[in-house]
């Protein structure tokens, strides 16, 4: 009997800031959900889960589109192992030329890739299918990263040329996506104009790591991506015993140092990169699944990543080791490269930038 | 006749001669009496409590938007939750909280999970309705658009043609979907 009261017209109140506001009216027995509820719920959904909802109702379209949506949904989204798809054909620019394009780097769901002939540049988005072609970068690209600011949440293209006409010298270029239509020059920090020879050491959520792949383990230039700043940084002497061993490791996004000596891993944390504060004392993380693996002077295993309570180890070119500190044991293995495609980690996301037009795939010639 | 299990599910929690309770009262007027750190981990009675200087522990708070049934729901949840912290105050025993959550919601309907969402909501338990919501999108995220509208009792407000659109754009995404 007191079931059936629920079938009375029943008027629902939400608790906003002390304040009772009236959203709804349940007529029958069904529930029906307000809008931050319906929020909550897709947020947790697969990415092509709510390419395939927009069609449900106007309202679910206008929210799956919305910006803090996608933002809400890409802070839910796991984190995937992929390994690269097929070679990805595709129009290039102009409309005309049939190539292909390799990855070279990603962030948020979202892929730079470089044509193998035209040298263009264009971000994909795999999962809603759509490109958006770069304007050309300096002669003489050497790298290009793609980053997510985290406040701001602009992405932005950071990219490195060395120019063959000045001697080599080395130069930054950056671009803000959906805001720049030409790529801008970046300052490195004094007057030196770069007679260096920087490339990424490691990118992570925080900042971009450079140094100077010929003089070891000397300064670090970390990029500030959203103040387009640099802070160099050294690594404090005496730390470790033997540097040829140590290796650069993304710490949840600070830039770590570490090595391993009998069964343990030590880690020094650069904390603040502007403050140019290193963590007190090595952390020591004892890695008790090393009995099981067979280490022999050629096959190294090297961290890659801390992130959330995982060490992500790779063992020379060969697996990929996921190991839980807390639970103390390795919870996932997997080949680095399978048919010669590479692994690599990547969230499926929704986001989409101003310009992006539908990835047009050519459609397979008979002959 | 179940309301014999507000008061008996608490049994796991030992030596509770004179534990505090606190008294919160459900849409359909039943009084549930509830160990004060459960009742705690709903945000809205905690606010209540800590905002009120003139309540007492005879005061009974009033739920209006909770039905028993949820409430039954929703307190077996945070129960089991205030047991596992009891046990293990530093880390939960993941393995053993998500054999239990796995259980708590394979019993419950469709129409039941969304009736504790709401309550979850109202209340303000941010991590029930975390894991709530997370369990309706496992519910829906293979079924087809028909299967969704029924499911949140959404009406289509497009006409054929941008239906037919939405659709050919996104033909890939309408792949590989469970039958209804």
């Amino acid at each position: 009997m007191k079931k059936d009261q629920r079938d009375v017209s029943v008027l629902l109140f939400l608790k906003t800031r002390n304040q009772d506001v009236v959203i709804g009216k349940l007529c029958s027995r069904k529930q029906f959900l307000p809008h931050e509820i319906i929020f909550e719920i897709l947020s947790w959904l697969p990415a092509e889960s709510l390419l395939r909802f927009k069609c449900v109702c106007k309202e679910w379209y206008y929210l799956i589109q919305d910006r803090d949506f996608i933002k809400k949904h890409l802070s839910r989204t796991p984190l995937l192992m992929v390994y690269d798809e097929d070679e990805r054909a595709g129009l290039s620019i102009s409309g005309t030329i049939q190539e292909t394009f390799t990855r070279i780097d990603h962030v948020s769901g979202v892929i730079l890739e470089k044509g193998d002939l035209s040298h263009n540049y264009r971000i994909r988005n795999p999962i809603t299918r759509q490109i958006l072609f770069l304007p050309d970068p300096h002669k003489g690209t050497v790298e290009i990263s793609i980053y997510r600011c985290q406040s701001t949440y602009e992405f932005k293209l950071v990219s490195i040329y060395r120019d063959k006409k000045t001697s080599g010298m080395q130069g930054f270029e950056v671009l803000t996506i959906d805001v720049d239509d030409k790529w801008r020059s970046l300052k490195l920090p004094g007057s030196q104009e770069c007679r260096m020879n920087l490339e990424i050491l490691r990118k992570t959520h925080k900042a971009i790591y450079y140094d100077d792949g010929t003089d070891f383990y000397g300064d670090v230039y970390c990029l500030d991506v959203e103040t387009e700043c640099f802070f160099i940084n050294t690594l404090p002497q005496g730390l470790f015993s033997d540097l040829s061993k140590v290796l650069a490791v993304d710490w949840d996004g600070c830039l770590a140092y570490a090595d391993i000596v009998e069964e343990k891993l030590n880690v020094i944390v650069l904390e603040d990169y502007r403050k140019h504060r290193w963590s007190q004392r090595k952390i020591i993380v004892p890695l008790a699944f090393l009995r099981e693996i067979q280490i022999t002077d050629d096959n190294f295993l090297a961290p890659v990543i801390f992130h959330s309570n995982k060490l992500y180890f790779l063992l020379l070119d060969d697996k990929l080791f996921v190991y839980d500190i807390q639970l103390r044991k390795i919870t996932e293995t997997n080949p680095v490269s399978w048919e010669n495609k590479s692994l690599y980690t990547m969230r499926h996301s929704l986001v989409t930038f101003k310009d992006m037009q539908p990835e047009k795939i050519p459609p397979a010639t008979d002959f | 006749m179940s309301s014999s299990i507000a008061s008996s599910s608490s049994s796991s929690s030992s030596s509770s001669k004179k534990e505090k309770k606190i008294s919160l009262k459900t849409s359909d007027g039943e009084v549930f009496e509830v160990e004060e750190p459960v009742a705690m981990q709903l945000e809205i009675v905690r606010s209540f409590f800590a905002d009120n200087e003139d309540v007492t522990e005879q005061t009974v708070m009033p739920l209006p938007n909770v039905s028993t049934a949820a409430m039954h729901g929703i307190l077996e949840y945070c129960r089991a939750h205030e047991e596992f912290r009891r046990r293990m105050p530093e880390a939960a025993p993941e393995e053993e909280v998500r054999a239990f959550e796995a259980g708590y919601v394979d019993r419950k309907s469709n129409e039941e999970l969304k009736e504790m969402i709401l309550a979850a909501n109202y209340l303000n338990i941010s991590k029930l309705l975390d894991f709530l919501t997370g369990v309706a999108a496992k519910r829906i995220e293979n079924k087809s658009v028909e299967y969704v509208r029924a499911f949140f009792g959404v009406e289509n407000d497009f006409t054929p043609e941008e239906e037919a659109n939405l659709r050919r754009e996104y033909e890939w995404a309408f792949e590989g979907v469970d039958e209804d």
